[in-house]
């Protein structure tokens, strides 16, 4: 079947509105778009400025992080390196993964899918603007803690997993933990409040039509990953917290302590808990970027749409019951960890499945081979190692010789930048047309990932044999004798190439901005709804929000396309439909931008952190959280009332609904 | 072809550690060279893993390079030109991800039952008439206790063992501050040494060699330099080992030594060490009686010469910053005197 | 692509009730992540008494210490009593607000609210029934923890009360602040959940265990 061709193609893309239509555009403009001057900057509530901001932010934390792992490898390039102390280097690693972990792979993931669910199941803004806002700012105020903590030498030193006791007050002392503890639960206040935005907007906002069956495969992926981050951040959040108040010495609690009847494994029980699901809320999105990105380039749907969401599913399932893999060195009964090596094995079986079905998508299609498919591609040559060494890892006798060593370091880097980096420098390429109006250069764009491609793999894969060779991870230096010398070396050549290829994509990005080729509503002819409007699209995203009839409604719905009429023009209105099929249920009146949302997020940080130094932070600071809370949710009388019949709404239907599209 | 692969690891990691420093001290530590039945299961376990691994990756990538090359379209860019799959082709592939499914789900079964065996040949090694070493980890160091029944057969010492080769060590791990992890990667995998839950691991050196091992869970600011060694050796050298370390120190002879006796049994040195046959009896730091029988100090950190334990007494902070030792500034008599008196401790 | 005008929304209502409110989605969903929260302290209680001989452990009391010292159940069973019997005012402001009616609403309301900050003073008490101060021991400081959190639910669920019923005054009850209601009314059957698990871990498993 040929392309439908009255989708129009690049440059003529955007609809000819006739008068009504363009009257209806500037109120909707009015009604949606942000007031003016920094009051409307800082009050933002639309979730493309809000998931852009998540999304930039992440990768300035990205690049300051790898920054981290840079100096890093110039101390290990060569043995008895003394360019950082111990100090230091435990800083340097510590901050590295806290904020690659907590700090840009989970925000950007939802940065991704605040801006993109929101167009892709056709509703104007996710459900709840005001907490969107403020769980921008407490990410905000995550990432500043700890950045402005290292550079004043308050950075942390244990490890992201921070294994008390060491973490706890008896072995480290001063802030450093203090305040890692508070830049995790700050992340998770945010992580969190995202999630609930994403699943409501999920279950009540799709377009008329978009039953369950049809929701696209990258919003089933920000939705399973949605409630795997309600069902994981909890613990971390509880754990760290329990840390905290064990070594706040006006609080001074117990759980941790061997002493006094607390537990070291406890801790080791709850962060893995959470921090294993982590992996998956940081691959689960990825998976969704894959998916869509062969979808388009192979041209059809994707083989299996059903086994791949079923899979997405159980990964999510299993993925928590597998934590104690990461304990297999630990003192633990034998059979339960067993039952471990089993479960950690099983998880292999889903995501076995969606490679199948990705491979048989492409066997199936007619491939282009574009920029952001090439990225997909590096990913399979990637990450299928990743999955094979992990395979390696579950087994708990293999485990107790490589867990802890470099081996697991090469392993995390290979499942994490080939499974998550890969796919999302793909999805960059792919919707930074959608973000900018403009196309990312492709000949910086070939460029960067096949320097990204050999940079990664020159740092990481030498790491699998040093680890075979004993190299334990986290050391700061280690002796000319032991052998590994030449293999360090390689790896820092790696990563300076690494650090060259993502210099090339902010090159690229910043030229491509002003001057890259114009776009068009729908420049790769992709299926589905962020590309049925224009590029970037508008504050209200859809003038009049679609109806859809399949899966890809941009392939194979009608071209007259069905749309939704009746909505408000002069206050932000969005039709909630049914949870299952998507049928039209009521019109829901959405909040607008409140200065409380920014107060609250200063109060919250504020208290979050005081709380570190001085015992009157948390009587004092949860009143007055209460205190906002309430000005927030103090409800004011609408200017006009909800019925009035006499208030603007969209262009009235002139032809009856079409029947249920089932 | 599997023993092939394993030489060729085997060799690899020979090389890599061939290149021993002429002042450096001996030792090999890899995953890929065992030297006992635990290690040699696990590599064994390893290698199967291993080779399954390359097989199932070399399939993955085959599929992927042919699905672009013959399913490509070479044509302009204009949008996607949508494919439509026979419904007979995509009933065909249905049948292929389902067999590829069950194909992978019966590989799994196997590595798990490889799993399985491995980790029950693992624990299965006999301790009867075992040796028995009471091991703790200290920030960052190691301590080493040799049990016995009777009393008087008990020592201690620090960062260096002697065991016997082909009789089984059973090891019990404690840890009084922080977790640390026992490795010596060509005897036996890592177990952590956790506050509050001591465990014990058994292995066996099968090969008399001497083997590194290494504090594997990041246990602070030198874990890095948190190392021991392993000396495995036939049985009577091991009794004659043992034997010495059972006497107690030896005395000094000569003035100076008889000074740098002095010097220790009146500096802080006496706050943390213990020297057995003197009234230093410390627990702080490592037990130093048979000082010069090691062959590093510092937990592997220096070659155990008189120049490095100089610096290593003046001033550890700038060999392992952070190390709980502290400097000591004696005077160059004093100083001299001490190591005269040290290196007697046989 | 050329928009048709198919599905006019115009005449839906302005608002909904229960799972077809987002409004409940954000609702239930906050409930989730704090149940999740509760259910790990309640496995982290379990989990710390593998570490302990006697559970509770002994008390350093003056003059005499006290060998496992149960938690008493006074303050603790009226605390439960009351927020459960304040499930019923919750339940009649739930129904009443549905159809639009002011009085029993806020009498409903009033008198949920009343109970919650009866149940805030009993839970001060509670707190003193324990025999320990949170920083002794593992323990304690996993009970003072399971107690501390539940009173944080319950400061917000009276504040929650608190502004509803002064907005309902205020501005007279319309459907929007008749939705809030419903949530509140969620809000209390789940506090009232979360108060018998903690109550029978805190109190009533060491009795029986």
């Amino acid at each position: 079947m040929p392309y439908p061709l009255d989708v129009p193609a690049a440059e003529s893309s955007d609809p000819v509105w006739s008068e009504a239509n363009l009257r209806e555009h500037i109120l909707l403009e009015q009604t949606w778009r942000r007031p003016p001057g920094i009051y409307g900057w800082l009050t933002a509530t639309n979730h493309k400025d809000i998931g852009l901001r998540f999304i930039v932010t992440a990768f300035i934390v990205f690049l300051m992080a790898g920054v981290l792992a840079f100096i890093m490898r110039l101390q290990l390039a060569v043995p008895e390196n003394t360019l950082v102390g111990p100090d230091l280097y435990n800083e340097l690693f510590t901050v590295h993964g806290t904020a690659m972990m907590f700090l840009f792979a989970v925000p950007v993931m939802e940065g991704m899918g605040l801006y993109l669910v929101p167009l892709m199941v056709g509703t104007r803004n996710v459900s709840f603007p005001r907490l969107l806002n403020y769980s921008y700012y407490i990410y905000l105020g995550s990432v500043l803690l700890l950045f402005v903590g290292f550079f004043l030498n308050v950075g942390p030193d244990v490890g992201w997993f921070a294994y008390t006791p060491l973490s706890g007050p008896e072995y480290s002392s001063g802030k450093r933990v203090d305040l890692w503890s508070q830049v995790v639960t700050l992340a998770e206040i945010s992580s969190l409040a995202g999630a609930v935005e994403i699943v409501t907007t999920v279950f009540k906002q799709r377009a008329p039509g978009m039953s369950l069956n049809r929701i696209p495969l990258f919003v089933w992926s920000q939705l399973v990953t949605a409630f795997m981050i309600i069902f994981a951040m909890p613990a971390v959040m509880l754990c760290s917290n329990m840390l905290s108040t064990d070594r706040l010495a006006h609080i001074n609690t117990q759980f941790y302590n061997p002493a006094e009847g607390g537990d070291p494994l406890l801790w080791q029980h709850l962060f893995w808990f959470f921090a294993h699901p982590e992996v998956y809320i940081i691959f689960i999105p990825a998976t969704g970027f894959i998916s869509t990105i062969v979808e388009t380039f192979a041209g059809r749907r994707a083989f299996g749409y059903t086994l791949l969401v079923l899979s997405m599913v159980a990964t999510s399932f299993i993925g928590f019951g597998v934590w104690v893999h990461h304990m297999f060195a630990t003192p633990l009964p034998q059979l339960g960890q067993g039952l471990f090596t089993a479960s950690s094995l099983m998880i292999t079986i889903p995501n076995g499945i969606q490679f199948f079905c990705w491979i048989a998508t492409m066997w199936g299609g007619r491939l282009k081979l574009t920029l952001p498919f090439a990225w997909v591609l590096s990913f399979f040559l990637i990450f299928t190692i990743g999955g094979l060494t992990g395979v390696m890892l579950a087994s708990m006798s293999i485990d107790q010789q490589v867990h802890d060593t470099y081996f697991v370091v090469a392993h995390l880097h290979y499942v994490l930048i080939g499974g998550a980096i890969f796919p999302l420098f793909g999805a960059f390429y792919y919707w930074f047309p959608k973000w900018t109006g403009r196309m990312l250069g492709a000949k910086l764009g070939w460029v960067n990932l096949a320097l990204m491609f050999i940079g990664f793999n020159l740092t990481f894969f030498p790491m699998h044999t040093l680890g075979l060779l004993g190299m334990p991870r986290r050391i700061y230096t280690y002796f000319r004798e032991s052998g590994w010398a030449e293999r360090n070396f390689a790896a820092t050549v790696g990563a300076g190439v690494l650090g060259l290829s993502v210099l090339m994509f902010l090159v690229n990005v910043l030229i491509s901005r002003r001057s890259g080729l114009l776009a068009g509503s729908n420049p790769w002819g992709a299926s589905t709804l962020e590309w049925a409007t224009s590029s970037p699209p508008p504050s209200y995203n859809f003038l009049h929000p679609p109806m859809v009839r399949s899966g890809h409604p941009l392939w194979f719905d009608p071209p007259d396309t069905p749309v939704v009429t009746g909505l408000a023009l002069e206050h932000r209105e969005v039709l909630v439909t049914t949870t299952h099929d998507a049928k039209p249920h009521h019109r829901y009146h959405m909040a607008s931008e409140a200065w409380e949302t920014v107060a609250l997020a200063v109060v919250t940080i504020v208290m979050i952190v005081s709380v570190v130094f001085h015992s009157l932070a948390i009587p004092v600071g949860l009143p007055l959280i209460l205190l906002v809370l309430a000005i927030w949710f103090w409800p004011t009388k609408e200017t006009k009332p909800l019925k009035d019949p006499n208030r603007l709404r969209t262009v009235p239907a002139t032809v009856p609904m079409i029947p249920d599209p089932a | 072809m599997i023993a092939a692969a394993t030489a060729r690891w085997a060799t690899l990691a020979d090389n890599d550690f061939g290149v021993t420093s002429g002042e450096w001290v001996r030792g090999t530590k890899s995953v890929l060279d065992p030297a006992g039945p635990q290690s040699g299961r696990i590599h064994q376990l390893f290698l199967d893993y291993f080779w399954l691994s390359v097989v199932v990756y070399v399939l993955v990538v085959l599929f992927v390079i042919f699905a672009v090359i013959l399913r490509r379209r070479r044509a302009r860019w204009t949008g996607p030109i949508l494919a439509e799959p026979a419904p007979s082709r995509e009933k065909l592939r249905g049948w292929l991800v389902g067999l590829a499914t069950l194909a992978t789900t019966i590989a799994l079964f196997f590595l798990l039952a490889g799993d399985h065996a491995a980790g029950r040949a693992i624990r299965s090694l006999s301790t009867d008439n075992a040796l028995k070493i009471r091991v703790t980890g200290h920030q960052w160091w190691w301590e080493f206790r040799f049990e016995d029944e009777a009393p008087s057969k008990i020592f201690t010492t620090a960062n260096e063992i002697h065991i016997p080769v082909g009789r089984t060590i059973e090891v019990e791990l404690h840890s009084p501050d922080v977790i640390h992890s026992f490795w010596v990667p060509n005897l036996h995998g890592k177990r952590d040494m956790i506050p509050g839950h001591p465990t014990r691991i058994a292995f066996r050196a099968d090969k008399a060699s001497e083997y590194w091992g290494q504090c594997a869970e990041f246990c602070g600011y030198e874990h890095a330099k948190m190392r021991f060694r392993v000396v495995a050796e036939p049985e009577e050298k091991f009794n004659a080992w043992k034997a010495a370390q059972l006497q107690s120190s030896v005395q000094p002879a000569t003035d100076s030594q008889k000074k740098g006796q002095y010097v220790f049994l009146h500096t802080t040195c006496v706050m943390c060490h213990t020297i057995q046959g003197t009234t230093a009896g410390a627990m702080m730091g490592p037990d130093l009686t048979h000082l010069a029988s090691r062959k590093t100090i510092a937990a592997g950190s220096l070659p155990n010469k008189r120049g490095h334990l100089a610096g290593w007494i003046s001033n550890p902070q700038t060999i392992k910053p952070g190390v709980r030792m502290p400097a000591n500034s004696l005077p160059p008599d004093q100083l001299q005197a001490l190591l005269d008196y040290l290196e007697i401790l046989k | 692509m050329r928009p048709r005008p198919a599905l006019d929304v115009a005449d839906l209502p302005a608002t909904a009730f229960d799972s077809q409110a987002p409004v409940w989605w954000g609702n239930t969903l906050l409930m989730v992540i704090e149940t999740v929260t509760v259910v790990l302290l309640v496995v982290t209680y379990y989990y710390l008494i593998q570490d302990f001989n006697v559970w509770p452990p002994i008390s350093g009391e003056q003059p005499t210490p006290r060998y496992e010292p149960l938690p008493d159940l006074h303050a603790s069973t009226l605390f439960v009593g009351l927020i459960a019997v304040a499930t019923l005012p919750m339940i009649w402001a739930d129904r009443a607000c549905r159809k639009l009616r002011t009085a029993p609403t806020v009498i409903g309301l009033l008198l949920a609210l009343a109970a919650g900050i009866g149940a805030i003073v009993f839970r001060i008490y509670e707190f003193k029934a324990l025999h320990f101060w949170y920083d002794e021991n593992a323990y304690a400081s996993i009970v003072w923890t399971l107690l501390f959190m539940h009173l944080l639910y319950v400061i917000l669920e009276v504040a929650e009360a608190g502004i509803d019923i002064v907005w309902i005054l205020v501005h007279g009850l319309d459907e929007k602040i008749a939705v809030d209601v419903t949530m509140a009314t969620a809000y209390w059957y789940w506090m009232v959940a979360m108060a018998l698990i903690v109550y029978f871990v805190v109190y009533w498993s060491p009795r029986v265990l």
